[in-house]
């Protein structure tokens, strides 16, 4: 229900000692670690350096990172949906020497996948080489062969279909002769031999039928012999390569250490960012960070059992702690709703609770209905235990998990059972004609806005009207814990006025409510003005003060939208479900009806959840939180250890 | 003029209502959609694994197009088209193409804006990957606007203050 209280932890150990220390708090997950600044102890502190440590385990993580996803793919693990993290005691995982085995393991996979990287390359050249051999493997003599004393020997292509007369035709009375070795789609391949001093006038002649030499460097086995060769080669890279592969499976099965592996390197990064934070004198280290109030107590127990020096005290009136909202096991689930807006400074008014009960209706009004509010329900409480996540994630799955227990609510009252799907059923295929008259509860235990838009939309408005007094009223709470009492009668009470007098005005239409309205009014033009020193300027300012009635006003208006995407979701819905029923009790009817509710109401469900998550986040942010809400607080991150495969 | 009220009847005029009321919007969206996409197409050449967040915003200008849908189906619904048919009043064929107005040319010009905010929210998620809720809010400001004119429009077909026929 609130912003937590922050103390300072300041604790000196002996040199050496800082890493077992943080050891311990990052296990406490509650101590975040801060620069310590120059004033904290009257003089300056050298920054405790261990750039080195920290890039030994950035170069481990990087391996492990480039090692893990193709280990995963090797496995012959099965990993199955919903399977809990294994509890490791990674102490114990280091001594006993399975840390070192895991590394070695490692290692030597990522050795093999630059091999196999490597090998895989050879063969690919390897088989190129021997595809452009392979026209060439009846020409009996080494490859490489350019000629003799007296002669020159030219291999090369002619376009496909070139006769061996045309390219006689071209040689003609020049000292040469050509022989074709093969023949295929892509071209004629001819050796061409020529007397040395006619090799220039006989390849200028040939290269007008579009001759293209080809050399093969190196090469000093006939073309027969090459390819037998390349062969054997390849045989042997694929060998490599099949042992190669055996070697990443080999140390899959390693893979499960690897990932705790991972974890304890991980978390040992974040011992070192922390410890990058810390200063030191000649002997002794020196750690400084903050710790919730509630959780002091563990953390001085922590470091009773350990060698050190500490004190944990408050912060001094010039400082911000960081926010650390702490709220019950419902509020708590929205807290992360109100961090993507803003934390709020430290030691203002927690929003949470107050706004999750708001989220929670009006996000049932926008999104009423049993079938997709019970899909959202189950999604959101058992989805993070299918997929084992953290707590943090956890948390958002719940508070839709909630959202959906809303929309099941709502969904009962307005009438909401994807969409009409109830009646339609009825109608289409039980025949029934007068389903509505003869089951009226699926159409709203109150009334159905799509039958009733313009009551629908007086209900939004009456909520958001209570929304956002209640807003006020927290601002006029927050005045008066001030001491600003005053201000809180004159700039909220007046409105409270005359919004009571506008009340009953519309409901009553008496004069009562009209002089209501008057005094309000007057009490605004009366005070606004009050800190201005000039007379003109206290009338001025006082009737501005009554400009303020627009932005009440736009932002009571701005809550209609609870009615249309409430009608949004209600008639794509039934749209579904008539397109769904149109071919009647038939067995290509159920199948078609199967098929429109699993494509249709999942696309709705899918629409809607992301448009009420984001429309009744807005009207929190921007209709309730400007009322009063104080944010600009930084967000207190703990250090904590990585638990992404493992539980320590 | 025989041949034009001929086609301007009732019910073509509210045909031409829910028409403008589906088409219009779904431009906008198709347009919105794809300039985001053309923007989380480069982010996802330097960081693939950011595609489901990149997703999550190229879907936000989707909305404008299934309201319009929304508004569409309504109106086909109120004339009678899938049941209950019964030939409209000239007054009463332009009272549907009136209601159809707000949304079809709000629908369409906050699509293309929302397309534009949130491909400029993918910048954001390239640069900060955690701050996709953020992106969102911003982007989702803009549909406001076509909530309110969806909003006009349904609550004008719905309270229509005539029965419908001659």
């Amino acid at each position: 229900m609130s912003v937590s209280v922050m103390k300072k932890l300041t604790v000196i150990s002996v040199a050496g000692d800082e890493d077992a220390i943080l050891k311990r708090l990052i296990r406490l997950k509650c101590v975040e670690v801060r620069s310590a600044q120059s004033d904290d102890y009257g003089y300056m502190l050298d920054v405790l350096n261990c750039d080195a440590d920290r890039s030994e385990i950035e170069k481990k993580i990087s391996l492990l990172e480039r090692v893990i996803p193709e280990l995963v793919k090797k496995t012959a693990r099965k990993g199955k949906l919903g399977e809990k993290r294994l509890k490791i005691n990674r102490d114990e995982f280091i001594q006993s020497g399975r840390y070192d085995a895991a590394m070695e393991s490692a290692r030597s996979a990522a050795d093999a996948m630059a091999k196999i990287i490597d090998c895989k390359a050879q063969i690919k050249s390897a088989e190129a080489e021997q595809t452009s051999l392979f026209p060439w493997i009846n020409h009996d003599i080494e490859a490489d062969l350019s000629g003799t004393a007296y002669t020159d020997i030219t291999l090369g292509s002619f376009p496909a279909g070139t006769l061996i007369s045309a390219i006689d035709e071209s040689i003609g009375d020049m000292l040469g002769s050509a022989e074709i070795v093969s023949e295929d789609e892509n071209g004629v391949y001819a050796v061409i031999m020529t007397h040395k001093q006619d090799t220039e006038s006989v390849l200028r002649e040939l290269t007008l039928l579009g001759f293209l030499r080809v050399v093969f460097k190196g090469i000093n086995l006939s073309p027969r012999q090459a390819i037998e060769d390349i062969k054997t080669r390849k045989n042997e890279l694929e060998n490599e390569l099949e042992v190669l592969e055996q070697t990443l499976r080999e140390c899959s099965d390693n893979l499960t250490d690897i990932e705790v592996l991972w974890d304890i390197e991980r978390t040992n990064l974040v011992a070192a960012q922390s410890k990058q934070k810390m200063s030191k004198t000649d002997r002794c280290t020196v750690l400084s960070g903050w710790v919730p109030e509630e959780n002091c107590e563990k953390v001085s127990n922590a470091l009773d059992r350990l060698c050190c020096a500490y004190d944990i005290y408050d912060a001094l009136e010039d400082e911000e702690p960081p926010v650390h909202l702490s709220n019950n096991g419902f509020a708590s689930n929205f807290e992360w709703v109100v961090g993507m807006y803003s934390y709020p400074k430290y030691g203002s008014f927690d929003p949470t609770f107050i706004m999750s009960i708001f989220y929670f209706f009006i996000f049932g009004l926008m999104f009423a209905d049993v079938g997709y509010g019970l899909l959202l329900t189950l999604g959101g409480f058992l989805g993070p235990k299918i997929m084992g996540l953290k707590p943090n994630m956890k948390r958002s799955f719940n508070m839709f998990g909630y959202c959906g227990i809303a929309s099941i609510l709502m969904g009962v009252v307005f009438g909401g059972w994807f969409g009409d799907m109830p009646y339609a059923i009825m109608e289409n295929f039980m025949g029934m004609t007068n389903a509505r008259e003869a089951v009226p509860f699926f159409n709203g235990i109150w009334f159905n806005p799509i039958d009733d838009p313009m009551m629908f939309l007086i209900v939004s408005l009456a909520v958001g009207g209570v929304h956002l007094i209640a807003g006020m009223v927290v601002k006029f709470i927050i005045l008066c814990k001030e001491g600003k009492v005053f201000d809180a009668i004159f700039d909220i009470g007046s409105w409270w006025v005359i919004f009571a007098g506008i009340g009953v005005l519309v409901l009553v239409g008496t004069m009562a409510g009209a002089i209501t309205i008057g005094v309000g009014v007057l009490m605004i033009v009366l005070t606004h003005g009050r800190h201005e020193k000039k007379l003109v300027m206290k009338i001025g300012k006082g009737l501005l003060g009554l400009y303020d009635i627009t932005s009440y006003a736009s932002d009571l208006l701005s809550y209609s939208r609870i009615l249309a995407l409430g009608l949004a979701a209600a008639v794509i819905a039934q749209v579904i479900n008539l397109i769904g029923t149109m071919a009647g009790p038939t067995v290509v009817g159920f199948i078609a009806l199967i098929i429109a509710c699993i494509i249709g109401h999942g696309l709705n469900l899918a629409i809607n959840v992301l448009g009420s998550f984001v429309h009744t986040s807005r009207l929190q942010y921007l209709e309730f939180f400007n009322k009063f809400y104080e944010d600009g607080g930084k967000e207190f991150e703990a250090m904590e250890p990585s638990e992404k495969y493992t539980i320590d | 003029m025989e041949i034009l009220t001929q086609i301007f009847t009732g019910t073509n005029l509210a045909l031409l209502g829910a028409a403008l009321a589906v088409a219009l919007p779904c431009m906008g969206s198709a347009k919105g959609v794809s300039l985001v996409g053309e923007a989380s197409s480069g982010l996802l050449t330097e960081d693939p694994s950011k595609f489901g967040k990149a997703l999550a915003l190229q879907a936000l200008p989707m909305t404008q197009g299934v309201y319009g849908l929304v508004a569409a189906f309504l109106i086909l619904f109120r004339i009678g088209l899938f049941g209950g048919f019964v030939e409209l009043t000239v007054f009463q064929g332009t009272y549907f193409l009136m209601a159809a107005i707000p949304y079809a040319l709000v629908g369409l010009f906050s699509a293309v804006r929302q397309g534009r905010v949130s491909a400029s929210g993918i910048n954001l998620i390239a640069k900060r990957g955690d701050q996709l809720g953020k992106a969102i809010t911003s982007a989702a400001l803009v549909e406001t606007y076509a909530i309110f004119a969806l909003l006009i429009t349904l609550l004008m077909v719905f309270m229509c203050p005539f029965t419908l026929g001659a």
